[in-house]
């Protein structure tokens, strides 16, 4: 998850894809669009043990809610040709998704290598609709103007510290890549291609912006909410969080990025939750703030 | 790791599979490095001034890859204070360019410290990455950083109080997806700055204690200023990259 391809592997696809395009078929296609939180927010982040990904320190996170407004999913090719798009921004709780939920089906595609896939998530508005969610986590998102809430706990040795966090920045994920780096989607003639908009659940929980080797941890979160700092009762918020400044954290910790923007746990959690959203698992897209 | 790769495509360079858009030729890459900053009253409120700025610097390299962030977007509305920086999932892409060689750069010089030249293959570079590590022996000026990374030295004043500081910190690590786009169709130079104002922007040198002697120099080796220099200065957003092409090109 945190290495870069291996640099043989990116000259040799880099050569193959420059080779060549993908041919185009007869009939149209469908793209069948799913979104899903994976482990990470269905069940739990566990603990890390020994060469296996977790979070520092013995702690355990689990959500018990994780809120996305998202839409926009658009299938398009560089050239021009457009492919078609799920555009309603619907709310969608992915802790209640143990299996891909099925987002909608975009018919009629150019059977080709539609290579710009992007997607939104955005602040919910009155236009807003519910996706997967409760019509009480819709009023929620759209009261606060929220793209992103979450909500869950850290337990470790018998304490448990709770969280609740809401974020209203729009963020367009645009292009879209897989995980072997090519891009979009390959619409086969006449035939259905599956399109996955994975939410990683891990990433509010790195301790860098910018280092591959970031590790998950969640102390310093849970100490937020100690005095002064915090008003002790047992829920983080990011009032909060904004009061710990990353100098008073380990030097190895909680760095990279825009250092003269990002200087709270607040920044840094509200820069990194722009980052929650992937393509197909572990392919990533490129992100804009709004 | 990344060097094999470059060494192919430059041996590439001439025989790629007839797509001309894609088609290199080599060229050469000069570097000239400077400091920016070094006098200012940082976000605590204190005035500092600079007086020596200097890093061990090397390998760099150039990608076609995207950067981490946008330079662009934090050009932008100020207020919407968002790194969209994303660990772990730095695609550098093809290398386009190398320098290979390690310097110790003294970032007060006034027209910038000139690295050894590099090579490259023509293309868009979009990212750039810098290894950090102490300075070895061998090196050039290594007895200037005093053991570290980088090092710094100067004085902060504020309410009638002067705290004389001196840090060297001890850093390995690559920053990698540093932002630096240039169509490098040529040979020419890339000029990097080195935001060492941002360095002490968050220090408050008012937990460092007053020495016995007040005109000493405290050596920052722990504390708030000292985590202040330690993360801020590996970040990719202190370093700038600006390219520009030579007259001619040059083909190999």
């Amino acid at each position: 998850m945190f290495k870069i391809m291996p640099p043989a592997a990116l000259l040799a696809l880099a050569t193959a894809l420059g080779c060549g395009s993908d041919s185009a078929g007869t009939s149209p296609g469908t793209v069948s669009v799913s979104i899903w939180g994976e482990d990470y927010i269905a069940d739990r982040i566990p603990p890390v043990m020994g060469a296996e990904a977790g979070i520092e320190g013995g702690w355990t996170v689990r959500y018990t809610r994780f809120l996305v407004t998202l839409g926009d999913f658009t299938v398009a090719a560089a050239d021009g040709t457009a492919g078609g798009a799920l555009a309603p921004m619907r709310v969608y709780d992915l802790k209640t998704t143990t299996t891909p939920f099925v987002v909608g089906r975009i018919t009629g595609v150019p059977s080709r290598r539609m290579d710009r896939v992007s997607y939104r998530i955005a602040p919910a508005t009155a236009a807003s609709t519910l996706g997967n969610a409760t019509a009480a986590d819709l009023t929620l998102m759209q009261t606060n103007g929220y793209g992103i809430y979450v909500e869950g706990e850290g337990t470790r040795m018998g304490i448990t510290v709770r969280f609740r966090w809401g974020f209203t920045q729009g963020i367009t994920y645009s292009p879209c890549s897989n995980a072997d780096e090519s891009l979009g989607l390959a619409v086969p003639s006449g035939g259905n291609v599956d399109a996955q908009i994975t939410v990683h659940g891990d990433h509010f929980f790195y301790d860098d912006l910018q280092s591959e080797s970031a590790r998950l941890r969640f102390q310093a979160i849970a100490d937020a909410d100690v005095a002064p700092v915090g008003n002790g009762d047992g829920t983080v918020t990011l009032e909060e969080l904004a009061r710990v400044d990353l100098t008073t954290l380990p030097s190895t910790q909680y760095g990279g990025g825009d250092m003269g923007r990002v200087r709270t746990l607040r920044d840094f959690v509200t820069a990194i939750s722009a980052t929650v959203g992937h393509f197909n698992g572990e392919g990533h897209c490129q992100e804009r703030v709004q | 790791m990344i060097a094999p790769l470059l060494g192919a495509l430059l041996s590439l360079a001439a025989t790629h599979c007839g797509d001309d858009r894609t088609g290199r030729t080599r060229i050469t890459v000069d570097a000239v490095v400077r400091g920016a900053g070094a006098v200012r009253t940082n976000s605590t409120g204190w005035q500092v001034t600079l007086t020596e700025a200097r890093i061990a610097l090397g390998p760099l390299r150039w990608y076609e890859g995207a950067a981490l962030f946008s330079r662009t977007f934090f050009d932008r509305l100020l207020g919407v204070s968002v790194a969209y920086a994303h660990p772990g999932h730095y695609v550098a892409g093809e290398a386009l360019a190398d320098i290979t060689a390690r310097r110790v750069v003294d970032l007060l010089r006034p027209d910038g410290t000139p690295l050894p030249q590099g090579n490259g293959v023509t293309g868009l570079a979009q990212s750039a990455a810098i290894e950090l590590r102490p300075a070895e022996g061998s090196l050039a000026d290594a007895a200037s950083l005093h053991g570290g990374t980088l090092y710094v030295r100067g004085s902060a004043t504020k309410d009638g109080r002067t705290v004389r500081f001196d840090c060297a910190p001890v850093l390995t690590q690559a920053v990698q997806g540093i932002p630096a786009r240039g169509d490098m169709n040529q040979s020419g130079r890339w000029d990097i700055t080195v935001d060492i104002g941002a360095w002490i922007d968050r220090a408050d040198f008012s937990t460092v204690p007053d020495p016995a002697d007040p005109d000493a120099v405290v050596t920052l080796t722990e504390g708030q200023p000292f985590n202040a220099v330690t993360r801020t200065a590996p970040a990719a957003s202190g370093f700038t990259f600006a390219w520009t092409a030579a007259a001619e090109s040059r083909d190999r």
